[in-house]
């Protein structure tokens, strides 16, 4: 798993399921529609991301197609960084 | 609108067909709408006469999920810092109102306009009044200003463009007031999304949602809105729907609301969305409602008639003094500066109900989040994208979920008739 992937992985953890098995969140895992991030956990990770990794997130770019999991957020988060 | 005329040395005459107290809905106000208040000298007469002093708004999900929205006003430094406006309970506002209006000169009416008068040019020169004696008068005017709210009178007499449906069009609204509620849980006097006068907003569903106002010490205001259909599928009556809706749509409304005894009759207003895109002319205006009413969750209805007459009692000055008289609609500007603002609102509730999670998002982000606190206070005149760049983010959204057939309809904004009149 890539940095981005990693450091998105431990905030999720950290935040939204404390005590779970890391190893259970594999870079396909379904985050949203999987039931892992609710709406209000899907802002936070969306505010994390754009503080954390200093790019801008519109508002219509945060959902599932670009969060829903560990790699999707990767390709996105690394889309915006090469922008 | 006749206060906003008294101050600019124009002696209106009202023409009024409600006897008040009466019972109108739209009982809560912007951050904004307060400020006009105290513009125009009546904090004292709101605050002698106790309505809650709303500090904000929280929205809240069927899974407890839920954001805040205090209400802010901007200083001279134009920083944000904590306000409040109020709730009113509309029959006694608008019967304080009215006395408020006649003792400070205007003149008035008790009676119904029944037929608009026009010129053979097609300028408005007055109408016909039936007053409550039972007498018909034939009232002149230099410029008349339809102020019916969602009677929208200037429309049915076909002075104004057609009244299109909006986008929310497919939505009723059912309402009442109870009392003996839970509010202000924690309240402590320093975290105001506790306090226990502020508005609740539960949502169950897209367009699926209640309102919570409290309007006194004891009752508070509650209505359901929800998609016609579903209201009609139901088979209940608008009692019978309200009370069962209310104990079943959000379960944290559910346990605010100890008691579904309905105080007021359970009302309705159907279809309650519309657009006249051309609300003004020679001789002739339309204020808030009677041309444009998007949603009423986010609370505009009120502050938007009472901003729009603001911006048009100069507007009418400068008419009477000899602006524009030549022009076949001498008000062209004012309209579409009161479009323009109508149209963040539009971009804002679209914005709500094409994605709420995203729309959250950008609530709670620190980057955008004052903006949408101006817009929630109603801090939408004369706003551009490139002050508020959240608008565009909102379109966005809007557009998306249009484009993936989430929201109703094609985008409704005025945007598209600034453009051909231009």
């Amino acid at each position: 798993m890539d940095t981005i992937e990693q450091t998105v992985k431990s905030f999720i953890l950290d935040s939204f399921l404390p005590g779970a098995d890391p190893n259970q969140l594999e870079a396909d895992t379904p985050l949203i529609t999987g039931g892992i991030l609710d709406s209000l956990a899907t802002v936070q990770l969306a505010v994390f991301l754009e503080q954390h990794f200093k790019v801008e997130i519109a508002a219509h770019e945060t959902g599932t197609e670009n969060l829903d999991s560990l790699a999707l957020i990767g390709a996105f988060v690394r889309s915006k960084l090469a922008a | 609108m006749a206060m906003y005329l008294l101050e600019q040395g124009i002696t209106p005459l009202v023409i009024e067909k409600e006897t008040f107290p009466r019972y109108h809905i739209g009982e809560s106000m912007t951050g904004e709408a307060g400020n006009l208040l105290r513009a125009l000298g009546l904090e004292d007469l709101l605050v002698r006469n106790a309505h809650p002093r709303k500090q904000g708004v929280n929205v809240v999900a069927r899974n407890g999920n839920s954001w805040w929205v205090p209400v802010m006003k901007r200083n001279d430094e134009h920083q944000l810092e904590p306000a409040q406006t109020w709730q009113v309970r509309r029959s006694d506002f608008d019967r304080d109102m009215m006395a408020e209006t006649i003792r400070r000169g205007a003149k008035w009416i008790s009676g119904r306009a029944m037929q608009v008068r026009r010129s053979g040019d097609g300028t408005v020169t007055g109408a016909q009044v039936k007053c409550d004696d039972g007498s018909t008068v034939e009232v002149e005017s230099e410029v008349l200003v339809d102020a019916s709210g969602q009677f929208t009178w200037l429309a049915h007499q076909g002075v104004t463009s057609a009244k299109n449906p909006g986008r929310y069009d497919k939505q009723i609204a059912i309402f009442s007031q109870v009392r003996n509620t839970i509010r202000g849980e924690g309240w402590d006097g320093k975290d105001r999304s506790k306090h226990p006068d502020n508005t609740y907003i539960f949502y169950a569903d897209q367009y699926h949602w209640a309102w919570f106002i409290p309007l006194d010490d004891d009752v508070v205001s509650v209505g359901v809105v929800s998609p016609s259909s579903y209201f009609s599928s139901k088979g209940e009556s608008r009692e019978e729907f309200l009370r069962r809706e209310l104990a079943e749509l959000n379960p944290d409304m559910t346990r605010r609301l100890k008691d579904l005894t309905l105080i007021e009759e359970a009302r309705a207003i159907p279809n309650y969305s519309y657009h006249i895109t051309e609300f003004t002319g020679k001789g002739w205006m339309c204020i808030g409602d009677t041309h444009r009413f998007i949603d009423p969750i986010f609370s505009f209805g009120l502050y938007v008639s009472m901003k729009e007459a603001q911006f048009a009692a100069p507007a009418i000055k400068r008419y009477l003094a000899g602006e524009g008289r030549d022009l076949p609609n001498p008000f062209i500007d004012h309209m579409r500066r009161m479009e323009g603002a109508i149209d963040h609102l539009q971009d804002l509730i679209d914005g709500f109900w094409g994605a709420s999670t995203s729309f959250a998002y950008l609530v709670n982000n620190p980057r955008t989040r004052e903006q949408l606190i101006d817009l929630f206070a109603g801090r939408i005149y004369d706003v551009t994208p490139e002050s508020h760049p959240a608008i565009l983010e909102l379109r966005a959204l809007a557009e998306k979920a249009r484009n993936s057939g989430v929201l109703w309809g094609e985008d409704r904004r005025g945007s598209g008739f600034l453009a051909a009149s231009a």
